[in-house]
C-alpha cells in the first residue's frame, strides 16, 4: 500500500511536469527604465510575424515544453506566464511541436516574445 | 527486478508511441468557421502571405507514430478541423524513439481567394505546394 502511494505520488508529480526558459536578444536596446509587466492572460498570440499588421520590438525568444497530451493551450499558457514575466506583452511566430513527455505526451511551444507599440 | 524490467519497456512505448494533433488559435481568430476536407488543405513551405485574402487561424502541430505521409495526413485532419485550407511554414520535426515518429508544424490559413481559383491560377499566386510524400522519412 505504501508502495502504491509512493508510485502515484510520483506519477502525479511528473504528469504536471512543464519547462520554460527564455533568451533575451540583442534585437533592439533594452527599454528603459522600469517595464510594465502584463498578466500572463493578457499576453496577446500571434503565429506569424506580422502580427495581423501590429508593430512591436522584440525582446527575445521563449519556449515551453510540458506534458501536455493534445491540449496546446497547456503549453502555451506556460509559454505566455514566461513572455509576461520577461515583460512582453505578445508573443509572435508561435510554434507548436510535438516532443517527449514523461508520462504523456509532450508539447513544445516556442515564440518570439514582443512588446507592442 | 522482474517487475521493473517488465515495467520500464511498458513506459517507454507508451512515451514512445502517442500521438498528437493540437493547434491554438492566435487573437482575434475566426474560431467558428466552417471545417474543411483534409485533402483539400494545401501545405507550403513559404512565409504566410500577408494579403487581406489569407485569414491567419493559428499555430497548428501533429506528431505521429510514422512517415512523412502519415504525419500529412493528419496535419491536413487537424487544419481541416481548425477550418483551415492551408499551412504555411511548414517544418518537419524527428524524434528519436523506439516508435518511428515524424511531425509537421506550420501555420493554419484560411485562403479565402485561393480557394476558389483553378489550380493553375493558384500558382500565381502561391509557390507549389510541398511534396511531402515523396521524401524518405525513416
Amino acid at each position: 500500500m505504501k508502495r502504491l502511494c509512493l508510485c502515484s505520488s510520483i506519477f502525479i508529480a511528473l504528469a504536471g511536469c512543464a519547462s520554460t526558459a527564455h533568451l533575451q536578444t540583442d534585437d533592439v536596446v533594452p527599454l528603459a527604465g522600469a517595464v510594465a509587466h502584463v498578466s500572463p492572460a493578457d499576453v496577446a498570440v500571434y503565429s506569424t510575424a506580422n502580427a495581423n499588421g501590429k508593430k512591436y520590438q522584440v525582446i527575445g525568444q521563449v519556449i515551453a515544453s510540458a506534458d501536455a497530451g493534445n491540449d496546446a493551450a497547456t503549453a502555451v499558457d506556460k509559454l505566455k506566464e514566461e513572455a509576461a514575466a520577461f515583460g512582453a506583452d505578445a508573443i509572435v511566430q508561435l510554434r507548436l511541436e510535438g516532443a517527449l513527455g514523461y508520462w504523456n505526451c509532450g508539447i513544445r511551444a516556442t515564440a518570439t516574445a514582443v512588446k507592442m507599440k | 527486478m522482474k517487475k521493473i524490467v517488465t515495467i520500464l519497456p511498458i513506459l517507454a512505448l507508451l512515451s514512445a508511441g502517442c500521438a498528437i494533433q493540437t493547434h491554438y488559435f492566435q487573437n482575434g481568430a475566426n474560431t467558428t468557421l466552417t471545417p474543411v476536407l483534409a485533402s483539400a488543405v494545401k501545405i507550403y513551405s513559404s512565409q504566410t502571405p500577408t494579403d487581406s485574402g489569407a485569414q491567419v487561424l493559428g499555430s497548428v502541430a501533429v506528431d505521429v507514430v510514422g512517415d512523412g505521409a502519415t504525419a500529412l495526413q493528419s496535419l491536413q485532419e487537424e487544419a481541416g478541423a481548425m477550418g483551415a485550407n492551408a499551412v504555411y511554414e511548414v517544418k518537419l520535426t524527428k524524434i528519436n524513439t523506439y516508435a518511428q515518429r515524424t511531425g509537421i508544424s506550420g501555420v493554419a490559413v484560411r485562403n479565402s481567394v485561393l480557394s476558389v481559383l483553378p489550380d493553375t491560377a493558384k500558382s500565381h499566386f502561391n509557390p507549389k505546394p510541398v511534396t511531402a510524400r515523396a521524401g524518405r522519412n525513416n
